[in-house]
């Protein structure tokens, strides 16, 4: 299967650029190239003048014998040789492919990756570094003439160090609409117009007014109304904050219009749960779930659930239960939560939710590569998983609105400075990665995303103390403090190449259909991407109506539960090395019309401890079939049943520790289709407590019913007399 | 005379119910208004807990506690509006029920 990456190196732009001589257009014959060359399986005697010299000879004869100048590289296989020889491609090509002892001879081609630029009219302000590749935004830097602004002298590689690289990443995807990222702020404006294309209908979660301020609580309304108001105490103005985030992942884009999205074509969710001073868990929890696809009370359900969820928010605190509740919830559905690590320069560990366990805490990087410095950091924990562009003397270019409190829609753009600018390059980039691979799980987009991280953290040399960081460096010399910022710079280009190799899925498993008595297959069309061995596992949770199981070479068996009747999912997962995708398979279990039943009416007895309790069980199956009976092991005493007829036994020990237990004994009726189970319930009693009529009535060993009426009798006489006494 | 009985009737109707004011059983020293606080909490019951099964058992730990309405998840926004210096304790109370699987505070993120 030819995957992404390979497509797009089969589609790229190339050249075979000359190894030595000019680089340019007007070629000489004295500029060489590099062949491969494929040397043709000839009969013993050619064999012999040809095919058993080394491969310099080789290429030294074959100069020789066709006038051109030839040399030895190396060896790509027994067969095949690397060759350079100088002179015009046609001509060589024309020579060598007429050889009898060459199968035949290409250019080994140059291949390059061909950076695509979108016709954004503000792709190329300085605002936009964010998204650039570091290299080409050497080459921004050479057109612009006003490059007073970030007072480099030479353009030096260095100066957009921690430059997210998506100008490459865009060679290999764009994204796709069907890709829903969920932006969990202030609501957006939905009718920007470098925005609208891209948004989804989203909703409202904010319950109070006063928070809200849009006149009502909760609706299907997600638009900002503003977040500020003129004599307000907490705010000067509205920050439009939402806006500026959904723009940065996913901005309509190649529209010559405005600015880039991270991902061009992927989908927003605005779920707007921030309103004037911030908003409470209560309304963000509701709002995460909702975003994932999880019903919440009396909201309905979203049609669109999404694979990733920004969350450009956060407080000081710890991670609450609540929070790491709702947390688990939507990681379990498959659903990416990508956090920004908060503003306020201190150690992550206090800023909740980027502390929360499972999801992905960014912080914000100036283009330079030093973490920007209200930046919140790693100390020591490993809680900071990526560092990506969120601007500090320069800031990050997005949607907005110029209105102070309410919005003027005027299309405005605004630069804006945060780690709330950085988690969304960080879902932009995992929205590609989806499009790559749509069932990577969230924890192996989380491997993806640091493991493809550039690491040339720009290196500080400070006393502070690397506890502190206060330096607003992602490293400090002497300190070996590599983790201030986390796996390293968010490079998305690096991300979409490794996850194309984790393994996919071909094709998705249709619906199986069964009945409630018969097992069904059906084999995961999974493939490899690294020759190495795949794993598969069933995802047991959501399986209502039987069990299943897969073999080790993808063959996924679902067993019905007899009697079962309805939908059910069957969740499984692939692994090769440390990736792993998910994906399901719904099975529609119908019913057979058959059934088992069991005649017996009477399921609870009574028994005399150390006594024996007899009974016949008569099970009959609807289709006629016979029926052979089993009874699985008791915890004490000794059940047994005669397979054919039914008739049962349980010796009960004579151990007074059991008297008042309750048996459970399970009794199996077996037909050729399915087994039945039925559970009778045992009191064990101590003789002088039994109503001798149940016992007669329970007990076939009717020739004790005088006796132990009158062991009774006995006893109560002596315990009379012993209180007499 | 009859005012004069009316009067007495009145004052002793005055003077019972000063009597039968309510005193606090705990903090005798408390009196001020200005210690009571609102407090709203992410609680979420054990699985299949009602909002009025939920209510009960909130009932049995003080009676500041109210649901102010259900949430997703299976957890309910609770509302203490009570003594601030048995706030702690209630929380407490409350997160440490066995039929509760946590309480937490419902705090505020910008």
């Amino acid at each position: 299967m030819m995957n992404n990456f390979k497509k797009l190196i089969s589609l790229s732009i190339f050249s075979s650029l000359p190894l030595i001589g000019h680089a340019n257009t007007s070629l000489t014959n004295t500029d060489v190239y590099s062949y491969i060359v494929k040397y043709k399986e000839l009969d013993s005697n050619k064999r012999s003048t040809f095919n058993s010299q080394s491969s310099d000879k080789k290429i030294k004869a074959l100069s020789v014998r066709h006038g051109i100048k030839g040399q030895h590289i190396r060896n790509i296989s027994s067969d095949i040789q690397l060759v350079s020889v100088a002179g015009s491609q046609d001509e060589i090509i024309q020579k060598l492919s007429q050889d009898e002892n060459i199968e035949y001879v290409s250019i080994n081609h140059r291949r390059r990756i061909s950076i695509t630029k979108p016709n954004d009219t503000e792709f190329n302000n300085f605002s936009m570094w964010g998204l650039w590749a570091p290299d080409y935004a050497q080459d921004i830097y050479a057109w612009n003439a006003d490059d007073n602004l970030i007072n480099a002298q030479d353009g030096t590689p260095e100066v957009f160090t921690a430059s997210a690289n998506f100008a490459n990443a865009w060679d290999v995807t764009t994204g796709n609409s069907s890709i829903v990222v969920a932006v969990l702020d202030g609501g957006v404006l939905l009718n920007h117009a470098d925005l609208s294309d891209n948004l989804l209908p989203g909703y409202d979660f904010i319950f109070d007014t006063e928070t809200s301020l849009d006149g009502d609580g909760r609706d299907d309304d997600p638009s900002d109304p503003g977040d500020c108001y003129q004599g307000a105490s907490a705010c000067e103005s509205s920050s439009w904050h939402g806006t500026h985030v959904a723009g940065t992942i996913a901005a309509s884009s190649n529209n010559n219009l405005g600015i880039t999205g991270a991902s061009w074509n992927s989908s927003i969710l605005p779920v707007r749960v921030l309103g004037y001073d911030g908003g409470y868990d209560s309304d963000i929890i509701d709002g995460v779930r909702w975003a994932a696809g999880l019903s919440v009370p009396g909201v309905p359900t979203n049609p669109n659930p999404a694979k990733v969820i920004n969350l450009s928010l956060g407080g000081e605190s710890a991670c609450s239960a609540a929070w790491q509740d709702v947390i688990n919830d939507v990681v379990s559905q498959g659903v990416t939560l990508v956090v920004a690590a908060g503003n306020e320069n201190i150690a992550v560990a206090d800023s909740s939710p980027a502390n929360c366990n499972n999801v992905i805490a960014v912080t914000a990087v100036d283009f330079g590569g030093d973490r920007a410095e209200y930046a919140n950091y790693d100390d020591r924990t490993n809680i900071i998983d990526i560092a990506a562009p969120g601007g500090d003397i320069i800031g990050i270019l997005s949607t907005g609105d110029t209105g102070q409190f309410t919005p003027n829609n005027d299309n405005a753009y605004v630069p804006n400075v945060g780690t709330s600018m950085a988690a969304p390059h960080v879902s932009g980039a995992i929205a590609l990665i989806l499009d790559i691979n749509k069932d990577l799980t969230p924890e192996t987009i989380e491997k993806i995303i640091k493991d493809s991280a550039r690491t040339n953290f720009v290196t500080e040399t400070s006393l502070w103390t690397p506890y502190e960081l206060s330096g607003w460096a992602c490293n400090v010399s002497g300190f070996n403090i590599a983790y201030g910022c986390g796996a390293g710079y968010l490079d998305a280009f690096e991300a979409v190449k490794l996850a194309d190799d984790a393994p996919k899925i071909n094709s998705a498993l249709a619906a199986i259909t069964t009945d409630d008595i018969t097992p069904v297959t059906t084999q995961i069309n999974a493939v490899g991407q690294l020759n190495s061995a795949m794993g598969y596992q069933v995802i047991s949770n959501d399986i209502r109506l039987g069990g299943a199981s897969v073999s080790n070479t993808g063959l996924l068996t679902y067993t019905p539960k007899f009697g079962a009747e309805g939908k059910d999912v069957v969740h499984y997962s692939v692994t090769e090395n440390d990736f792993e995708i998910r994906s399901s398979v719904e099975v529609n279990v119908e019913t057979s019309g058959l059934s088992i039943t069991f005649q017996n009416s009477q399921s609870q007895y009574e028994l005399i401890l150390g006594h024996t309790l007899n009974f016949s069980v008569d099970a009959s199956a609807s289709n006629g079939d016979t029926i052979s009976y089993s009874v699985d092991p008791t915890p004490f005493g000794i059940a047994t049943i005669d397979s054919e007829s039914g008739e049962f036994e349980f010796i009960s020990p004579n151990n007074n520790t059991y008297i008042g237990d309750n048996l459970s004994i399970n009794i199996n009726a077996t037909s050729s289709f399915a087994t039945v189970t039925k559970t009778y319930q045992v009191s064990l009693i101590e003789l002088e407590r039994a109503d001798p009529e149940r016992f007669a009535s329970n007990s076939s060993a009717g020739s004790l019913h005088t006796s132990l009426f009158l062991l009774m009798i006995m006893s109560a006489i002596y315990r009379t007399r012993r209180v007499k006494i | 005379m009859i005012k004069l009985t009316l009067l007495f009737v009145l004052l002793s109707a005055i003077a019972a119910c000063q009597s039968q004011e309510i005193k606090p059983t705990v903090n005798t020293a408390y009196s001020s208004e200005d210690n009571f606080i609102l407090q709203e909490y992410i609680v979420k019951p054990v699985n299949g807990l009602s909002s009025k099964e939920l209510q009960s058992i909130l009932n049995t730990i003080g009676s500041y506690f109210s649901i102010k309405h259900e949430m997703s998840g299976g957890s309910f926004l609770v509302v203490y509006n009570g003594r601030s210096d048995l706030a702690q304790d209630q929380f407490d109370k409350l997160n440490n029920h066995d039929q509760i699987q946590f309480a937490s505070l419902n705090g505020v993120k910008r």
